[in-house]
């Protein structure tokens, strides 16, 4: 018997076949559809593990250093009451009052002084030097003949937590107590995407595919010289082609020399052009991956890490009409909170593995401040006295000097729009997992600073920094990531990428608190579509 | 419900569609799946995972040609990686086995469906599956040595090895039948 027809009787007879089929195998198919829907979220859960711990881990050693300020503001408290003591016994003022006594427990007297109306929280934490009946007081060089009168003003010093305190003294400073606590939430806005497993899901060839893929197969020799004799096709024999003006196309397994067109040759110019299936194979694939674009939509949660140039203190001073308030620190405490980026990106496959990706990404970060200083406040009181000869009143000027620490908490944010410009490289792709590195420059277009805190902050750093101009900044970040992807259904991938964003351009803006370089770990979360046009 | 009507009924994933289209193919996808491995609980699993392939990639059907030939091709990559997985010994077997020619056709149109597929299963693993890829499904042996990552001589090989065994087993079948 032939083996053709041997075979076609064999294949018929396999093809009638039908077998019985398990009981529980539908059953078996619903449960290995529900599986496979929640699969992902088992697969995602390693990385959010990471993620979160790397966040935990940041947070909680943040966390300890705002605990060490707050001793340290305790401990400020301490020096500062003995520093008052120091200023009473200076000048020696009489009657002196210093509240100190008075304030239970320094972090729970708020006092916001009446000229500063900053959008945030702060803590005057405070003893408050003054004169009191007749006392002279500290005269401006400005005024002549400056005799105390006395002056009663009521200050009030709230206690939330220790009511038993002696809230109202009669002292010489005029303040409102207020409590002033801005926390503005701030909105991320702004959304983000991997290829192709069709491979992995698409059945092999059957005899019409392999007519197609044949067609597709067809070698194409691009026109060397087109300047030159148009309409006049010339190939020569085995594998040189001397001059082409159009394309020739080969049919699979028809050789080159077999072409009647290639026989009329025309031997002017010698190009030589290697006749093969490869290049026509690639180009086929090339062309392939060429009608696909993949869009990646990304959320990344990420802990920014800082690297700050080192400060030797802040000074900042307010002035009004009637008061002039210096406020210097050393204690500077700056915090980043862990933020979430949203990205969306557009790759082109460049070959079988290398693709290229730009998009456009916005991220907002927190910054968390504390400033404990030293606040000296001056009021001029305009007042009115007798002359010496004592028969009229006249004009005068009475000088309060207040000092105290002020602590300042400040939620400042930086907002970024960042175009990231990447490349990535697919290590492996096997079933529906592939693997790939990526890495590029990312291009913060748009660096804006916000500061909170009000008046101008004059930062002397112990290297002579400098700050910029504007609060705006275009720095650059390196960026690599270890992506891996599974596909799903419909050209949706699903990736994770845990990354790391080096910045290597300071941060400088003008009203920055601290100079700083602001890094980030956190691993991408995102889909990618493969759109074809 | 015409086979269009399912199709799209499972391109929305509708529950009844889908059942109705597994219950409809699932006896020569169980076939296919017990003609490429001895094993029958590794046959439920291509099964299984075959059916769970054709769901999710149905709206890649574009209608161009028979859809249960469509399905099979998804039955039989399914089933060829799971073959990889188990790495395929493609041994020459000695001659003593395969020295039975078919000379007679009407023997084989008088064999049932079964019994051959009884038979093909009987074959060993790399003369099974190469006869199934070249002769049942139609591959090219450049095609089955790419998919099976071995030499299309070996293909040949095999599937010449592969004919006569079958040959000789069915020889030796009606034989038996005949007695």
């Amino acid at each position: 018997m032939k083996d053709n027809f041997f075979d076609k009787l064999i294949k018929e007879k396999a093809l009638d076949h039908e077998a019985d089929v398990p009981a529980d195998a539908w059953d078996n198919i619903q449960k290995n559809k529900k599986k496979r829907r929640y699969a992902f979220l088992w697969w995602l859960l390693p990385f959010l593990l990471i993620g979160f711990s790397l966040l935990g881990v940041y947070h909680f050693s943040e966390k300890k250093i705002i605990t060490a300020s707050k001793d340290n503001a305790a401990t400020e408290n301490n020096i500062s009451d003995h520093t008052l003591n120091k200023i009473e016994n200076d000048e020696a003022v009489n009657n002196s009052v210093s509240i100190k006594d008075s304030l239970p427990i320094a972090e729970d007297v708020i006092v916001t002084q009446k000229n500063t109306t900053a959008t945030l929280q702060e803590y005057n934490i405070d003893s408050i030097t003054t004169s009191n009946n007749g006392a002279e007081i500290n005269a401006d060089k400005n005024f002549n003949n400056i005799s105390a009168q006395p002056t009663m003003v009521k200050k009030k010093i709230i206690n939330k937590k220790h009511t038993k305190a002696s809230a109202n003294k009669t002292i010489s400073n005029v303040s409102t107590v207020t409590r002033i606590n801005t926390s503005k939430k701030t909105k991320p806005s702004i959304p983000a995407m991997d290829s192709d497993d069709q491979a992995a899901s698409t059945p092999y060839p059957t005899k019409k595919k392999k007519a197609k893929l044949g067609a597709k197969q067809n070698i194409t020799i691009i026109p060397v010289d087109p300047s030159a004799d148009n309409d006049q096709i010339n190939l020569l024999t085995d594998n040189t082609v001397i001059k082409i003006d159009q394309p020739i196309t080969i049919l699979p397994g028809q050789k080159d020399s077999d072409n009647i067109v290639a026989k009329n040759i025309m031997e002017d110019k010698k190009t030589v052009i290697p006749v093969t299936n490869e290049p026509a194979k690639k180009s086929a694939k090339k062309s392939k991956l060429s009608k696909y674009i993949f869009v990646d939509i990304s959320a990344s949660p990420f802990a920014a890490l800082q690297q700050n140039e080192q400060l030797s203190s802040i000074e900042r001073t307010t002035l009004t009409p009637d008061n002039k308030t210096v406020f210097k620190t050393d204690k500077i405490s700056t915090r980043l909170d862990p933020s979430i980026a949203f990205t969306i990106s557009l790759r082109k496959q460049l070959n079988k593995r290398l693709s290229f990706a730009a998009g456009l990404q916005y991220s907002k970060i927190k910054e968390t401040i504390r400033l404990s200083g030293k606040e000296t406040n001056t009021k001029y009181n305009y007042i009115k006295r007798l002359d010496p000869s004592g028969s009229m009143l006249v004009d005068d000027t009475v000088q309060v000097l207040t000092e105290g620490i002020r602590i300042i908490d400040a939620v400042n944010s930086f907002d970024f729009i960042t175009i990231p410009l990447s490349l990535q490289y697919k290590l492996f792709e096997r079933n529906k997992w592939s693997m790939m590195i990526n890495g590029g420059i990312y291009l913060n277009i748009r660096s804006y600073y916000k500061n909170s805190i009000q008046g101008n902050l004059e930062k002397h750093y112990t290297s002579n920094a400098t700050t910029a101009n504007t609060n705006n900044k275009i720095t650059t970040d390196i960026y690599a990531g270890l992506r891996v992807s599974r596909s799903l259904s419909k050209g949706f991938q699903y990736f994770a990428e845990p990354f790391l964003q080096y910045n290597f351009m300071r941060y400088n803006m003008k009203d920055m608190i601290n100079n700083k370089n602001i890094h980030r770990a956190g691993i991408n979360i995102g889909i990618t579509y493969a759109l074809k046009y | 419900m015409t086979e269009e009507e399912l199709i799209k009924g499972c391109i929305k994933k509708i529950g009844n569609c889908q059942r109705v289209l597994f219950e409809k193919y699932a006896g020569s996808m169980m076939s296919v799946c017990l003609r490429y491995t001895n094993d029958q609980h590794l046959a439920q699993d291509i099964l299984q995972e075959g059916f769970v392939k054709v769901f999710d990639y149905i709206h890649q059907f574009k209608n161009e040609g028979s859809f249960e030939g469509w399905m099979r091709r998804v039955f039989v990559s399914v089933a060829i990686r799971h073959l990889n997985k188990k790495k395929m010994r493609f041994d020459e077997l000695g001659e003593n086995n395969v020295d039975i020619s078919l000379d007679d056709p009407g023997i084989v149109s008088k064999i049932s469906a079964a019994e051959i597929h009884q038979l093909i299963r009987s074959m060993p693993d790399g003369y099974r599956t190469v006869f199934n890829l070249h002769v049942i499904e139609g591959y090219t042996h450049e095609e089955i040595a790419i998919m099976l990552k071995i030499q299309s001589t070996t293909s040949r090989s095999q599937l010449l090895k592969a004919r006569k065994m079958l040959q000789g087993l069915i020889t030796k079948s009606f034989n038996l039948i005949v007695i």
